[in-house]
């Protein structure tokens, strides 16, 4: 059966020596680094397991670009559909002139193959050299690698490659097969005692994705989704009287933080393209939805109720939305259920501004439940949160609580207690997402100390 | 239009590999850097270097004019015309004031290239000048490989793949000479045993088996304790070391000597480790060491090299495939004149170079010891000095020594691609042509293939070659170079070329398809048994090494003048500095390049993690490396691989990175063939200050 065979990466663990030929050589033949193109650097990297060389484990080079997927991630969370196969060679590209920026492929990618190219504020990626493939040429990088390591083959996709340090074993059927380290290839004995470098200096080196100082549009976005469908609830139980161009305006603020981030702004209009597949294009599309009906409902003409509930139930649906884009990461300590996930706060301060104790205290005691026993379990890993963000998000939600529970002092400072708990949370969230990278994989990879 | 073409080239740097390639030129620009599969020994393509000269040639920091220092020393571009005209002028009078031996021609291996000697034939002209002996790279090994095997003649690169078992001695060939790992790969497919001796756990140890971590600079001792034992369990190759083998008995004989217990000691590998690899050396055959160059750079690594090659004497391990010594191949060594090692020796070494007979040429600078020496020189001192593929004031030991020396000079003219920290002492800094801008062939020191590097490309702004600048400026200072040295056009070139090839009865022709073995090539070396040395045999015991080198006869081992076993050691200089290469760059070369700095880590300095902690040094502090010689500030690396006591710093950095490694090393002379000993290297380390992230 030859007609399944299509054309993959084949990389052999145990001939790379990590002399990164090809990332050169990808370089040069897509011109990323040289002449007037800004450098975007190579689309295929080398990464290296147990670099700092603790003892008694193994090292290793992982070679990976794009493997090209046939269910393509990049492609399915694209929300400005900028991403297509080339039929021929089974090649995903992306059309730079329909990327919007907003790099979550990156997060959605096993390999890290989308690169953001600061210079133009798109993303690239590995063209699986097409060009190339349709002259009759291998990719050059599988061309240049001097060792024989890194090749280029038909074969049957799907065929599931070796377990190799830091490459994801994804269900997403990449177009490369992974040969991993025969076992008389695996460690050199050697009579030198060894210690073992402290894991955090390993952990210094891997650079993270996200962070909340670089995300805090984000994060004060998704948290002001969460805040205003809570106050459009106490507005439709008449203990909060809302103004519908205050609401209006945050919402608009709000929109305008999460596409700040953007790189190419001018291409914002094609984030909402997507909504088949894109939970991405889902949220925009609903937090469009969620503004749109509760302002109407709030606002004296229309005096509606049934706008106010439609705001109300589009929100809550955006608030899933957007907890469904962050579930690529994974934070450390946490189970599935995060106490910063926005629905969660959604409907916590649903109930406080509505006056309903019993969906607010349980609420609220859960997430400080979750916080500490997530601040617990990461205490282990070294990677605790700094003491007085833990102290004032407790505070600010058991105060907020009291004083709603107990009808003390206006509902707004109660409540503005509560939404400054929240906001502690989601910004700490930022820095606790982590984006699985090959990187990450092979530091999970590495025997703690 | 857009015209494309594809060229066959190989690449000249100081490297094992010396690729082929096939480069694609467009509009006048190289574009492409591609595999060429006619050198069988570098079939799979370049390396990360080679594909970098995409960059490297077209780089916008490329020097393409003339530059003259000015008084506050930066440099302006001037016209030919103007610096033919100063040098001329300086040279005038120079010789007039002190003669023509005040011109220091300091040439190293930045290029290879048959034209390079036109430089010497230049000098002569002019009525002579000042040169080096010695050598910075690998003259100990050579002599210590001469004086036993009678020739620096290797097995083909390929044969590796036969072997049974391979040592890997002070090598990393996985990152200096990465070609070879094919045919590791090949051997371990056949079930080979790998095994690396190396104070690093480096790339190649990766590979391995078993990685000997010994102490530096003591290699010599653990080869003894080895050759012991072989000796002691009878694993001796009795035959051959019968026929082969000259002064086995007074070898044998001198093992008695040594104590098992005291050479482990001294270069600390466990007894049971020095067993296991005895072991291995008795039973599995054949066995090829491929010995590094880093590892005969201490004051006695003539003798230390000695002592590793009579471990494959004494187990039969020559003249057959698989089996032999991988050091460097000289059988492209075809275009006369002294071959090495000879060629590194002063006239008053015996057998010296024949160079030096004509009188007007004085070689009489160690470059082992450049600064010191270039300042010791009188009758006459050194006033002008003229560099070309050298990076002294980087690559050289006791840099702060040698750039004192320079910057004392009256004059000094350096040929160069780019600002290197030499080029930055000039006074007129020449723009030198690139590989591929000048026909020439070059050779190789790993396999055989002799290879046409072909002009492809015009030389970007004023750029000429240097036979073009000998004789611009030879016809200012009136000297006939017409016989010597060949005008600009190709066509003069390639005639030049073809008179050096009719003796071998090859011309340019036979270049057009490809890489041509070097005539001579040898597929297993010494496989008629005879050795080209006095006694036609093997020789362990060298009435040669004594007379020659002062050095006993048997290759009884010391310890490097500055190291921490010996009794004069300084404890305030207690680690061992390491400054090995890497696979980002050739020395000081390559690693300016946009391309290769967005691949290469920075600057950084490999440090055990006991060693950093007794310090209260942590990954990404700057720490201060230093002794009484110099010092220079970088990165600290906890690495879990090195050997206590080591820090280890690759070498090539320039001053706008950390500074040269070699501020630290002192310049002495390795115990035979004037080799630089720039590894008895002791320092200290401290916190400079704490990292960031």
């Amino acid at each position: 059966m030859t007609t399944a065979l299509k054309p993959a990466f084949v990389f052999d663990v145990n001939r790379c020596v990590g002399c990164r030929a090809c990332e050169m050589a990808c370089v040069h033949v897509n011109q990323l680094n040289i002449g007037d193109l800004p450098a975007s650097g190579s689309w295929r990297e080398v990464r290296t397991f147990n670099e700092l060389l603790v003892p008694g484990v193994e090292k290793l080079h992982l070679s990976m670009a794009c493997n090209h997927c046939e269910d393509a991630p990049c492609m399915a969370q694209c929300p400005a559909r900028a991403y297509s196969r080339d039929e021929a060679t089974g090649a995903v590209l992306i059309d730079p002139d329909r990327c919007l920026g907003c790099r979550y492929c990156a997060w959605v990618c096993p390999y890290d193959a989308p690169r953001f190219n600061e210079a133009l504020g798109v993303m690239t990626k590995c063209t699986f050299c097409v060009d190339r493939q349709h002259e009759g040429l291998e990719p050059s990088c599988t061309l240049s690698c001097p060792t024989g390591a890194l090749k280029f083959e038909r074969r049957d996709i799907g065929t599931l490659s070796q377990e190799v340090a830091g490459f994801a074993q994804a269900s997403t059927r990449p177009a490369v097969a992974i040969m991993g380290l025969e076992p008389a290839r695996r460690l050199p004995r050697t009579h030198v005692p060894g210690v073992t470098p402290p894991w955090q200096v390993l952990w210094q080196r891997i650079i993270p994705r996200v962070t909340f100082r670089h995300e805090w549009p984000l994060a004060l976005f998704t948290w002001l989704l969460a805040v205003m469908t809570g106050l459009l609830a106490g507005a439709i139980s008449g203990r909060v009287t809302l103004d519908w161009r205050l609401f209006l305006a945050a919402g608009v603020l709000g929109m305008g933080l999460s596409a700040s981030h953007l790189g190419r702004k001018s291409q914002a209009w094609r984030a909402p393209l997507h909504g088949n597949r894109s939970w991405l294009s889902r949220e925009i599309l609903l937090a469009t939805a969620f503004l749109a009906t509760a302002t109407l409902g709030l606002t004296p003409i229309s005096g509606a109720d049934g706008w106010l509930r439609a705001g109300l139930y589009s929100g809550l649906v955006c608030l899933l939305a957007v907890d469904m884009v962050y579930r690529v990461g994974v934070i450390r300590g946490s189970g599935p259920l995060h106490s910063a996930h926005t629905l969660m706060t959604g409907l916590m301060l649903m109930g406080a501004a509505a006056g309903d104790l019993w969906i607010l205290v349980p609420l609220a005691l859960l997430k400080l439940v979750l916080f500490w026993t997530r601040q617990w379990n990461r205490r282990r890993l070294g990677l605790t949160a700094p003491r007085p963000l833990g102290v004032a998000r407790t505070v600010a939600t058991l105060a907020g609580t009291a004083l709603l529970g107990g009808i003390i002092g206006p509902i707004w400072l109660g409540f503005s207690l509560l939404a400054l708990g929240e906001f502690l949370d989601r910004a700490r969230f930022y820095d606790e997402l982590e984006i699985p990278t090959p990187s990450s994989l092979m530091l999970d990879g590495m025997p703690r100390t | 239009m857009s015209k494309q073409t594809v060229h066959l080239t190989a690449c000249p740097r100081n490297c094992y590999s010396t690729c082929a390639m096939r480069v694609t030129v467009k509009d006048g620009r190289l574009v492409l850097v591609e595999p060429e599969p006619a050198n069988r020994a570098t079939a799979e393509g370049p390396c990360l270097k080679g594909l970098s000269y995409v960059e490297r040639v077209h780089s916008p920091e490329r020097i393409v004019h003339p530059l003259r220092r000015q008084p506050d020393g930066s440099f302006a571009q001037v016209s030919w015309e103007a610096a033919l005209d100063e040098m001329a002028h300086q040279l005038n009078r120079v010789r007039s004031e002190h003669g023509a031996q005040s011109v220091l021609f300091y040439s190293a291996s930045g290029t290879k290239g048959l034209l390079n000697r036109c430089g010497l034939d230049f000098w002569r002209a002019f009525g002579g000048c000042t040169t080096t002996y010695g050598d910075l790279c690998w003259p100990a090994g050579l002599e210590a490989t001469r004086l036993t095997l009678g020739a620096n003649t290797h097995n083909a690169p390929w044969d590796l793949a036969n072997a049974q078992l391979i040592i890997f001695w002070g090598k990393n060939t996985a990152e200096t000479n990465i070609h070879q790992m094919t045919f590791v790969d090949q051997a371990l497919d056949r079930g080979a045993t790998l095994v690396v001796i190396d104070p690093r756990r480096t790339q190649t140890a990766e590979r391995a088996q078993l990685l000997v971590q010994p102490r530096p600079g003591t290699d010599g001792f653990l080869a003894l304790a080895l050759a012991r034992l072989i000796r002691d369990q009878g694993n001796v190759d009795a035959d051959f070391v019968t026929s082969r083998v000259h002064g086995f008995a007074e070898y044998a004989a001198m093992l008695d000597e040594v104590d098992l217990a005291r050479h482990a000691e001294i270069c600390d590998v466990p007894l049971p480790v020095i067993e296991e690899l005895a072991a291995l050396l008795g039973h599995v055959k054949p066995a090829t060491i491929c010995a590094g160059f880093g590892m005969q750079r201490y004051t006695n690594s003539g003798q230390t090299m000695r002592a590793l090659l009579s471990l494959l004497a004494m187990t039969g391990n020559f003249g057959r495939p698989g089996a032999g010594w991988v050091y460097a191949n000289l059988q492209t060594e075809v275009f006369g004149g002294p071959p090495s090692p000879f060629s590194f020796f002063p006239p008053s070494a015996c057998g010296g170079n024949p160079d030096n007979t004509d009188g007007n040429v004085r070689i009489s600078v160690s470059t082992a010891r450049l600064g010191r020496d270039m300042a010791a020189q009188q009758d006459p001192p050194l006033k002008f000095a003229w560099v070309e593929r050298g990076n002294p004031l980087s690559q050289n030991p006791d840099t702060q020594k040698v750039r004192t020396a320079f910057q004392a000079l009256d004059f000094c003219v350096v040929s160069e691609q780019f600002l290197t920290d030499t080029a930055r002492e000039a006074d007129i800094i020449l723009p030198a042509k690139s590989m591929f801008e000048q026909t020439d062939i070059i050779g190789a020191y790993w396999h055989t293939y002799l290879q046409l590097r072909p002009r492809i490309i015009d030389p970007p702004g004023e750029v000429r070659p240097e036979t073009a600048v000998y004789l611009e400026l030879g016809k200012k200072l009136s000297l006939n170079l017409a016989q010597s040295i060949p005008e600009e056009t190709e066509q003069a070139v390639r005639t030049w070329l073809d008179r050096q090839l009719a003796p071998l009865n090859l011309t340019l022709e036979d270049f057009a398809k490809g890489p041509v073995l070097a005539p001579g090539h040898e597929e297993v070396a010494f496989a008629d048994g005879v050795f080209p040395t006095p006694s036609g045999k093997i020789e362990l015991l060298s009435s040669e090494a004594r007379q020659r080198w002062d050095v006993d006869p048997l290759p009884r081992v010391d310890l490097p003048v500055e190291s921490a076993l010996q009794k004069s050691h300084d404890p305030r200089f207690p680690l061992q500095m390491m400054t090995p290469n890497t696979k980002n760059r050739i020395h000081s070369q390559f690693g300016n390049l946009a391309v290769v700095q967005a691949i290469a880590d920075p600057p950084e300095a490999q440090m055990h993690p006991v060693d950093a902690a007794e310090r209260g040094i942590t990954s990404g502090d700057l720490i201060r490396i230093f002794n009484d010689r110099g010092a220079f500030t970088v990165k600290a690396r906890i690495d879990g691989g090195i050997r206590q006591g080591c820090v280890s710093v690759t070498n090539g950095w320039w001053s706008n990175e950390c500074g040269p490694v070699n501020l630290t090393s002192l310049g002495r002379e390795t115990d035979m063939a004037f080799g630089s000993a720039f590894h008895d290297n002791l320092v200290q380390v401290e916190k400079a200050r704490e990292g960031t992230r």
